[in-house]
């Protein structure tokens, strides 16, 4: 019998060979995988060598200690040797405050840092709702921030009272009810105005008062029916004050507006000396004038004729002269009371609110300002505008214009998408045009037209007026990219929401808007990151920013002439980590908002 | 009989205005109307009053008054006695020049740093993730100065380029030497390009109000022309093709028809290259390109490309697998397969955002200003603005052209865009 030889047991398997296991095969399939790959990577590798070389003694020579750039170079020439290169960050040391602050008085630096700090604070309930664990990571962070920088600032015993009273009150408010600390939110931008630009704080108390009045107002209005005969009455004294208001303002307009016209102001003729060009360029606008002119005129009659035929003598409570608008006002404040006392409709309700807090502000909070003074006087000194400068100035528009930008933006995008024609073509006619021309074309209307746009006399802080210029600019490119999330939803979500019997507002903020903005998350954000670059461009009309006016003045500075590497890459770094930041956050958002499966 | 009623008419009531939908969209949009009339006429008034008040008038007659001021880079004839009209134009050109090449350098650095942040090559592609980070996250106007500055202030003086006797006998080179075989010279003062010039050229032609240089144009007039033909040269070759199934041999026609034409062209007018040449204290001779153009062109070429190259990878991807994979089926290699299939179809997702890319670099040709380039903004903007000091027609008329700019590109590039679309049944 034939032995026949058969395994019992099997082979262990061998290893892979060399070329196919562990970093070798790594190598070979991701950077030697075909000639043009081994070509890249050679000169790929070819391209970090040089730049290594080029750069590498540069940053290890580095001098941290020097008072000028001759006595840095000096400093290398005598470590490093004869014809050898190194950065000369002791510039950053002595201008770093510059960087940050603009020209802030530095012992008034514990404010902006505090603001800082409280920033987040204030973002955090937006950016994690809800989420415990993260606030409390967040805002421990924020403590810990203010407690080393304020220390290293040199803040007085206040100042670190006030911060971490605060810090600690919140943290103790996350642990009880998350939920809650949106309420800082809504109060920080009172605060944050405070602790910049200073004054006193009474304006802050009372800024919270009237907030908490306006909310009081709007859900005791809405929610308990006993208030229906308050609210009518609030309503219709609001309606009366805007009612008349707007016609006595159509009346003054429109009356300057003619006599104007009368004159000939806006003449075609005007242009002819202006070439052949402008004549018909000229044609057009007065053409427009004249049309506009018409209607407010045509407007003012009307309302003249029904404050007329609904004279209810009021006189003795406004000067004769304004009887016809208080006419007016009273047909309005009645309709206004009537809608409200059957619908207690939510937009109505808010609007009382509003009523509530711009009656208090108007008529209380002098009053209340004045009774607080006579007990205490806590107030910080003022710091103008043009003291503010470097990041702190690039944070400051970027983080109000990203605020105010997105819900303007959202209005817009909703415009655009409207059946409405006059809406729609309104909203259409802002895009492009904010769209089309160059923000720096806007700053300079901040800085140069809107002395003309404005009534004469009008002069507001140009801080001020820069962010509401980028707030437009932003909005408009945000509308933009709404729009593509609410083009992007299937028409089944828009008849679903229909079909359910919600109104336009309530199926947009429940169905539509949730979805689109989800979908838009990754380009709001990069407009975001947009919007915060583009605050280097306020340098052009005179606002002192981090890139070009600080490094202008370090450069200008005899000690350290001819430097550049060094502020650029400075201030480019700070940059790119703020911005590397929001779009990490954007792609956080985006998976933790995933919920199909796509 | 009819199965459906219809709604019933009811009379028409006022209330109907707030709470029935099918008129309230008429309240809402008469109240918007006037809200706006009035917002416009209230800033007309102010505008009026203000004007009074300065005791300025609404006039655009300052434009054909002198100008008085130096341009730097000027395509067209400018002279500070020409007018304001015409700085403006200047202006305009330059703006138009560095878009221009602003968007074909970015496009092609774009395009290729696009494709391979997609390579399977790791390195390759995490230097460019590196690179496009670094580039986005940074404002342009970084980019704009730090270019600049190094441009103008790392660079040699024209002397340093000179090659003196007792150099020559210590056997020491200059300190500085020019690129490209002697015909480039970067200084601190700019840099200097040769320049193409005609022993007979055709001269100009004047027509009034502008000049046209002839031999510029019929280099221009026989390119087209040549195009066209080899245009037609194929196709002649596509129709035999397809009637026969053979190809006929082209190349040598197209090469022919596509160089023969200009090269004899420029051999008749005499064409040659002037090239820059050190004498005294500055090169003479070719163009100087000032540093604040080249400046910009760089930085808006590399911003750009950075957000153009995320375009193309994000275009790149939206083609399904399926497709390159059913191209590699078919036996395509890798080249072609992107050329034939995956780029055709990933260009109609690529081309939107790319015009809006393209829109944002003509806008952001304003920074020029941040290194004394004289775009529109700043000659009409910036030094007739100020020595007229007509803030209001200045900057309307500058937004006005902006926005003139902004559609005319994005229009023509939607009607290309219309042209590769999907067409969809």
């Amino acid at each position: 019998m034939a032995i026949e030889f058969s395994r019992t047991e099997m082979l262990l398997p061998l290893a892979p060979p060399l070329t196919e296991r562990g970093a070798v095969k790594w190598m070979r399939e991701n950077l030697f995988s075909s000639t043009l790959n081994i070509i890249l990577t050679v000169l790929g590798a070819l391209t970090i060598f040089w730049l290594i070389k080029a750069s590498l003694p540069w940053w290890l020579n580095s001098v941290w200690n020097a008072g000028s750039l001759s006595e840095c170079r000096q400093i290398v020439t005598a470590n490093a040797g004869e014809g050898a290169t190194g950065a000369c960050w002791a510039m950053v040391r002595q201008w770093w405050g510059a960087f940050i602050f603009g020209f802030y008085p530095p012992d008034q630096w514990w404010r902006p840092i505090t603001a800082f700090g409280l920033l987040f604070c204030a973002l955090t309930p937006v950016l994690f709702a809800g989420q415990k664990r993260r606030l409390t990571i967040v805002l421990g962070c924020v403590a810990v921030f203010l407690l080393v920088t304020l220390t290293l600032s040199g803040a007085p015993a206040v100042a670190f009272a006030l911060a971490i009273l605060l810090v600690v009150g919140l943290l103790g408010l996350a642990q009880v009810q998350p939920g809650k600390l949106l309420w800082f939110t809504l109060f920080f931008p009172a605060l944050c105005f405070w602790l910049l630009w200073g004054g006193s704080f009474w304006g802050v108390v009372s800024f919270a008062v009237a907030i908490g009045l306006a909310i009081t107002a709007a859900i005791l209005f809405t929610r308990v029916p006993v208030m229906n005969l308050g609210f009518a009455v609030i309503v219709a004294l609001g309606a009366l004050i805007v009612g008349a208001s707007l016609v006595n303002f159509v009346d003054t307009v429109s009356t300057s507006m003619w006599d104007g016209l009368s004159k000939a102001d806006f003449y075609p003729g005007y242009f002819a000396d202006s070439g052949p060009l402008l004549v018909v360029f000229g044609a057009i606008v007065s053409g427009i004038v004249w049309l506009i002119a018409w209607i407010a005129w045509a407007l003012v009659g009307l309302f003249h004729v029904i404050g007329w035929i609904a004279n209810l003598d009021l006189s003795l409570l406004i000067d004769s002269a304004y009887t016809p608008y208080i006419g007016v006002g009273s047909v309005l404040a009645a309709v206004g009371g009537f809608v409200a006392a059957r619908n207690r409709m939510a937009g109505v309700s808010i609007f009382a609110g509003l009523v509530v807090a711009a009656a208090y502000w108007i008529l209380l909070h002098p009053l209340v300002i004045e009774a607080l003074s006579v007990v205490a006087d806590p107030s910080l000194p003022r710091v103008n505008s043009d003291q503010f400068g470097g990041f702190l100035l690039a944070i400051i528009i970027g983080v109000t214009g990203i605020t105010f930008s997105l819900p303007i933006g959202i209005l817009l995008a909703l415009g655009r998408q409207s059946d409405m024609l006059i809406v729609k073509s309104l909203s259409v006619g802002f895009i492009e045009f904010i769209r089309g021309v160059p923000l720096i074309t806007l700053l300079f209307t901040a800085s140069l037209l809107l002395q003309y746009f404005l009534p004469p006399g009008t002069n507001f802080d140009i801080i001020l007026r820069v962010i509401i210029l980028v707030t437009f600019f932003a909005a408009a490119y945000l509308a933009e990219v709404i729009r593509g999330g609410l083009a992007a939803l299937p028409r089944g979500q828009y008849e679903a929401a229909d079909a359910l019997g919600l109104d336009y507002w309530r199926a947009q903020r429940l169905i539509i808007l949730p979805q689109a903005l989800k979908i838009s998350i990754p380009s709001i954000v990069s407009t975001f990151i947009g919007l915060f670059k583009d605050t280097t461009l306020v340098a052009f009309v005179g606002l002192m920013d981090p890139l070009k006016g600080v490094t202008q003045i370090v450069r200008a500075d005899i000690n350290w002439k001819g430097i550049y590497w060094e502020p650029y890459i400075f201030v480019g770094v700070i940059f790119f980590l703020i911005c590397f930041g929001m779009s990490r956050y954007s792609m956080y958002l985006e998976r933790k908002l995933k919920t199909d499966h796509r | 009989m009819a199965f459906a009623t219809d709604a019933p008419k009811d009379g028409f009531r006022l209330s109907m205005l707030i709470y029935d939908t099918r008129y309230r969209s008429y309240t809402i949009q008469i109240v918007v109307l006037v809200l706006f009339a009035m917002a416009v006429a209230w800033l007309l008034n102010n505008t009026a009053q203000n004007l009074a008040a300065r005791g300025k008038e609404f006039n655009f007659g300052f434009l054909w008054q002198r100008a008085g001021y130096d341009i730097g880079q000027q395509l067209i004839p400018y002279t500070n006695d020409s007018t304001h009209f015409r700085a403006l134009l200047v202006g305009l050109i330059n703006t138009l020049v560095v878009a221009f090449f602003g968007c074909i350098f970015a496009t092609v650095l774009g395009v290729l740093i696009g494709v391979l942040r997609l390579s399977k090559n790791w390195l390759v592609s995490r230097l460019m993730t590196v690179y496009v980070e670094m580039f986005r996250n940074v404002p342009l106007l970084l980019w704009i100065l730090l270019s600049y500055v190094i441009l103008s202030e790392t660079t040699f003086q024209p002397r340093d380029f000179r090659l003196t006797d007792e150099m020559v006998a210590a056997g020491q080179a200059p300190l500085a030497s020019m690129m490209f075989f002697d015909s480039v010279a970067v200084t601190n003062r700019g840099t200097n390009i040769p320049s193409p010039l005609f022993e007979r050229g055709l001269g100009t032609l004047d027509l009034g109000f502008i000049s046209l240089n002839l031999t510029f144009w019929a280099v221009i007039a026989v390119i087209v022309g040549s195009v066209w033909v080899n245009r037609r040269i194929l196709a002649s070759a596509r129709v035999t093709q397809e009637a026969t199934g053979i190809r006929p041999v082209t190349w040598w026609k197209s090469i022919l028809v596509l160089f023969a034409p200009v090269i004899a062209l420029l051999v008749a007018m005499g064409f040659h290259l002037e090239v820059p040449t050190l004498q005294g204290f500055n090169f003479q001779g070719g163009i100087l390109v000032a540093h604040s153009f080249t400046a910009m062109v760089i930085a808006l070429t590399l911003y750009t490309a950075a957000f153009i190259a995320e375009i193309v990878r994000a275009g790149i991807q939206a083609i399904s697998r399926g497709q390159s994979e059913a191209a590699f089926a078919l036996g395509l290699r890798p080249g072609r397969t992107m050329s034939l299939i995956v780029l055709p179809q990933a260009l109609r997702v690529i081309i939107p955002p790319l015009i809006s890319q393209y829109l944002n670099l003509t806008k952001n040709t304003s920074l020029g200003i941040a290194v004394s380039y004289l775009d529109l903004r700043g000659t009409l903007g910036g030094i007739t603005l100020n020595q007229t000091g007509r803030e209001l027609e200045c900057m309307l008329l500058m937004m006005l052209i902006y926005l003139t700019i902004s559609l005319t590109i994005s229009t023509l590039m939607n009607m290309y865009n219309k042209s590769v679309q999907l067409k969809a049944r």
